[in-house]
């Protein structure tokens, strides 16, 4: 049995959201919190390695690593970050994630209501130019990673959530799908396979199946309590209902958890995937606390460590995931 | 002074959406009208036919949108297969010229009406952008003479306006009226007045006048003569805002058609008569939403005609 | 860092799951819970923690986590007796913490009383709940401050009760003021949720004593509009309650891992509160279980950091 994608989400930057938004003319709230637009890697090292060893404890053995600009890429240094990290750091960083025993997973969050590190570039989403600049990171980042999966992001992709950017842009379904394969098929050509949030299967679950190769893994995600339904795999709320669906329809997926919102989700999200999804489908759990390692929210990192341990513990006692 | 009289020919309505017919995914239903149009198929003997229309029946003022209906020396590369020479476009203003009509050069900016800009729509708020739209405005000053005004458009800049584009951008207040701001200022240095829309007037009114002087005159009218309801962010909210800019002692130039239904302009001179102060009114600006080809030329000629008598029953009154 | 902050600094510790959920719902994610579910050790942990920042008092939400002598069904599995609930005590003002009792009476936060076999509301129930308030006053030895919950019961807060009730504004001041004179007989003085103040704010003054303490419950991210008052209602309401003559507690909380919201409400009393605050509340909505120690010392770091930021030493701020 191939072993499961025990995964956690962690980020170098916050250049993502709201705030992260360096290239508006007009510059946002600096009490944005997580939220910020910075110059700077949002972390401590001494918290994040203390968070990096900590997640091996608790049976982790994927590390998404949410890059943003944090990397100064050769093809393109004029999106990196001031104080981001040189191409043999960011080698040096996969290396470390190795030897603690995790896959490191590059993510680039492409979705244009993530898209601030990219900095110009996301002011010119659906350009010649912005296909080619997408591709050419994709390729640099296989490279350093040498990955074999590549999170593309793609979520949210919504005017409501860019009410704080300097503008909002969203693709409307050509665009969005030309612009999704482009860059699948460059993490293919790249040999990485290409992983994605489904939220989009929540808004267009037709256009959804018939535009989205198979070889996508996907990370639906829900963070609320989960009410189960009446039978296993029903579910009263349609939110959770979706990760039925996506397994239903051939989809393999790794469901995301946090208890960012909700304390419970965690387990109830582990309860789901082990009584609801189907082994052949069914390829690992993602936790993410959704915050930075530095300062007091590092508490909030190893808490969702925490959390996912004990949930796995419970639900998949077998070291590989396997169910009893 | 007597509201001015102005008609708004269009060269390129490659503004409400950015998706050809044959690809359109949501609904067959959209009007063919609003469908990206991939060539230009304005002619100018339709031009000349309205001009004369227009001045048969009373209207003194011509705008025209060019758009990508019009090869740019500057910007050759957002033109439109078929797209009109500014030999050609110069020939007609000439025409429009001898028959007294005075020109007002109209390019719409609004973010969710700039399909006509090509690839530059794509890059709102760049330093590529800005420089595009220093140098339209200036080419265009140069072909219409010098003009007095210049219509920037500036409206609809919503999510809902552009549910059924490939690619939907709007700008956040702040940044929205920088740009509001950087357009008036190109406008000013060619000499010309800029007008703009009055959308975004009462929810940044604050912002509003400080990018937007007092002598702008600012055009509004699209939720009056459309009559629109349910939940589109337009219908109440423009009429707020309008009836916010005239308590701003703004000069006003109200906007109809009869693109969604025969009495639009009516409705418009009516919601005028009884909600905006008279002296206020500089005009009243008949915009088709149609392509001046020889396709449409009778409804183009309606709509002067309907615009017309309502824009004379109103002087009547007053 | 040092801090000049000399007002109560006050923790959260549910000894109960059961201030949420509903006894009637089956699923463990939202239901009640037939045992309590704090550590001990991890309670001692998390408090010593919060002695050595800055705490100073300790709100202990008791609920059915005390075996009354007066009403013993209300107790569940793993409550204390009265021995062991004043050992605990004892030990809780040996770190440095005074500790005050909470029991919360509104509809949404009220799954702990679900095995007293009452009709709520009635006189019985309020005959119930004077008893229980009675001998907390006992067991916490005449505490300063009795909060009696009282927050808001519309459906919002009630979605996870199968079973929804909501008091209506007179009936719901008659237990509320019941309650708070229960309270001052045993000599506390009484603290309730502001919630209410916003669905009528005439009745609220006029009903609500000006010695019953007040906590809002802004959480989140709280903004300001550009004239200087705040968004939302929630943290407005602070301000006006101060103006009416209400002593307040603002509550802060870290949901939705929202760092800087102690830091925005300590804010809210340094520069908008014309009364002195008796102090500030960290609300934290977690069980005091193992899993949770790391998000419970957040909440403590989260408070530490506002309070150092907001009201520094004059020495720091130089």
């Amino acid at each position: 049995m191939k072993e499961k994608l025990w995964t956690y989400l962690i980020h170098l930057n916050a250049n993502m959201w709201p705030g992260g938004d360096p290239e508006s003319r007009i510059y946002l709230d600096p009490n944005a919190d997580f939220y910020a637009a910075s110059e700077k890697l949002s972390l401590e090292w001494d918290k994040f390695n203390q968070t990096l060893e900590y997640l091996p404890t608790q049976g982790i053995n994927t590390l998404i690593i949410d890059l943003g600009n944090a990397i100064k890429y050769d093809c393109h240094p004029e999106i990196a970050m001031k104080e981001g990290l040189s191409k043999d750091e960011a080698k040096k960083l996969c290396d470390k994630v190795r030897a603690l025993g995790m896959e490191p997973v590059p993510k680039l969050n492409f979705s244009c209501c993530h898209d601030p590190w990219l900095r110009k570039y996301s002011y010119m989403v659906g350009t010649e130019e912005y296909a080619k600049v997408c591709n050419e990171l994709i390729d640099e980042t296989c490279e350093i990673f040498d990955a074999k999966y590549f999170h593309l992001g793609l979520d949210e992709e919504n005017f409501a959530l860019q009410g704080a950017y300097g503008i909002r842009h969203v693709r409307g379904a050509h665009f969005w799908w030309r612009d999704a394969h482009r860059l699948f098929e460059r993490c293919e050509h790249n040999n990485a396979r290409p992983w994605v949030w489904s939220d989009d299967y929540w808004y267009h679950p037709e256009e959804f199946k018939k535009n989205m190769p198979k070889s996508v893994l996907q990370s639906n995600w829900n963070y609320d309590n989960i009410s189960f339904g009446e039978k296993n795999g029903t579910y009263r709320k349609k939110e959770f209902q979706y990760y039925v669906d996506l397994d239903r329809l051939g989809y393999d997926q790794v469901p995301t958890c946090s208890t960012w919102a909700s304390a419970t989700n965690t387990d109830a999200t582990f309860r789901m995937c082990k009584n609801d999804l189907s082994e052949e489908h069914f390829l690992g759990i993602m936790t993410a606390p959704w915050t930075n390692c530095q300062g007091s929210t590092n508490l909030l990192c190893l808490q969702e460590a925490k959390r996912f341990g004990l949930a796995k513990k419970k639900y998949f006692p077998d070291e590989n995931g396997g169910k009893k | 002074m007597k509201p001015f009289k102005a008609y708004t020919i269009y060269l390129s309505c490659n503004m409400y959406s950015d998706v050809p017919k044959e690809k359109y995914l949501y609904s067959k239903d959209y009007p063919m009208e609003y469908y990206y149009l991939d060539k230009c198929i304005a002619e100018p003997d339709t031009f000349r036919l309205l001009c004369d229309e227009a001045k048969k029946a009373g209207i003194d003022t011509l705008v025209v949108f060019a758009g990508d209906g019009v090869r740019y020396d500057s910007h050759p590369e957002i033109a439109l297969p078929g797209a009109w020479s500014k030999k050609e476009l110069v020939s007609c203003l000439e025409y429009a010229r001898s028959l007294e009509l005075e020109l007002v050069p109209h390019l719409n900016f609004s973010a969710a009406r700039d399909v006509w800009m090509g690839e530059y729509s794509r890059m709102v708020s760049t330093d590529e952008y800005y420089a595009f739209c220093a140098d339209i405005i200036k080419e265009t000053c140069e072909i219409f003479l010098g003009p007095k005004y210049f219509h920037l458009g500036m409206d609809d800049e919503y999510m809902e306006y552009q549910l059924k584009y490939d690619y939907m951008a709007a700008r956040g207040d702040k940044l929205f009226i920088h740009d509001l701001k950087f357009l008036v200022e190109q406008c000013r240095k060619c000499g010309a007045t800029p007008w703009v829309s009055c959308d975004f007037a009462h929810e940044y009114s604050h912002l509003f006048k400080d990018a937007v002087d007092e002598d702008i005159p600012v055009v509004g009218g699209t939720a009056v003569w459309n009559n629109m309801h349910g939940s589109k962010p337009k219908p109440e909210s423009e009429k707020v805002s309008l009836k916010a800019v005239a308590g701003m002692g703004y000069g006003l130039i109200c906007n109809m058609s009869c693109w969604s239904n025969s009495s639009g302009p009516e409705y418009v001179t009516s919601f005028a008569k009884n909600n905006l102060p008279k002296d206020q009114i500089k005009g009243f600006a008949i915009t088709p939403f149609l392509v001046c080809c020889d396709e449409n030329k009778h409804k183009l000629i309606y709509e002067i005609l309907h615009g017309v008598r309502a824009i004379n029953d109103f002087g009547k009154e007053a | 860092m040092e801090f000049c902050y000399t007002n109560k600094k006050i923790f959260t510790l549910n000894l109960t799951p059961n201030r949420f959920g509903d006894p009637l719902c089956v699923s463990r994610y939202r239901g009640y819970n037939q045992r309590t579910l704090f550590d001990i050790k991890t309670v001692e942990t998390v408090l010593k923690y919060a002695a050595e920042k800055c705490f100073d008092h300790v709100l202990i939400f008791v609920g059915d986590a005390y075996e009354y002598e007066s009403h013993p069904e209300i107790a569940v599995e793993g409550a204390l007796s009265k021995a062991e609930f004043t050992e605990f005590l004892n030990k809780v003002r040996a770190m440095g913490l005074t500790p005050l009792p909470m029991l919360d009476f509104g509809f949404a936060f009220d799954a702990w009383l679900s095995r007293a076999d009452i009709a709520i509301p009635s006189d019985e129930y309020l005959s119930l709940a004077s008893d229980l308030i009675k001998e907390l006053c006992e067991v916490f030895d005449s505490p300063e401050l009795f909060h009696l919950g009282f927050g808001d019961e519309s459906a919002k807060t009630q979605y996870v009760k199968a079973l929804r009730r909501t008091r209506n504004g007179e009936e719901w001041f008659k237990c509320v003021n019941a309650l708070c004179n229960t309270v001052r007989i045993c000599g506390s003085r009484p603290w309730i949720w502001a919630d209410n103040f916003l669905l009528d704010k005439e009745a609220f003054d006029k009903n609500i004593a000006k010695d019953v303490v007040l906590s809002t419950q802004s959480y989140g991210y709280i903004k300001r509009f550009p004239n200087g008052s705040y968004r939302d209602e929630v943290t407005q309401s602070a301000v006006e309650l101060d103006k009416l003559g209400y002593t307040q507690i603002p509550a802060s909380s870290i949901s939705f891992s929202m760092s800087s919201n102690a830091l925005l409400n300590m804010e809210l009393e340094k520069f908008d509160l014309k009364l002195p605050c008796l102090g500030q509340l960290s609300n934290c909505l977690q069980n005091c279980d193992e899993d949770s120690v790391y998000e419970l010392k957040y909440a403590v770091e989260a408070y530490y950091d506002g309070i150092c930021k907001v009201f520094p030493c004059e020495k720091e701020a130089k």
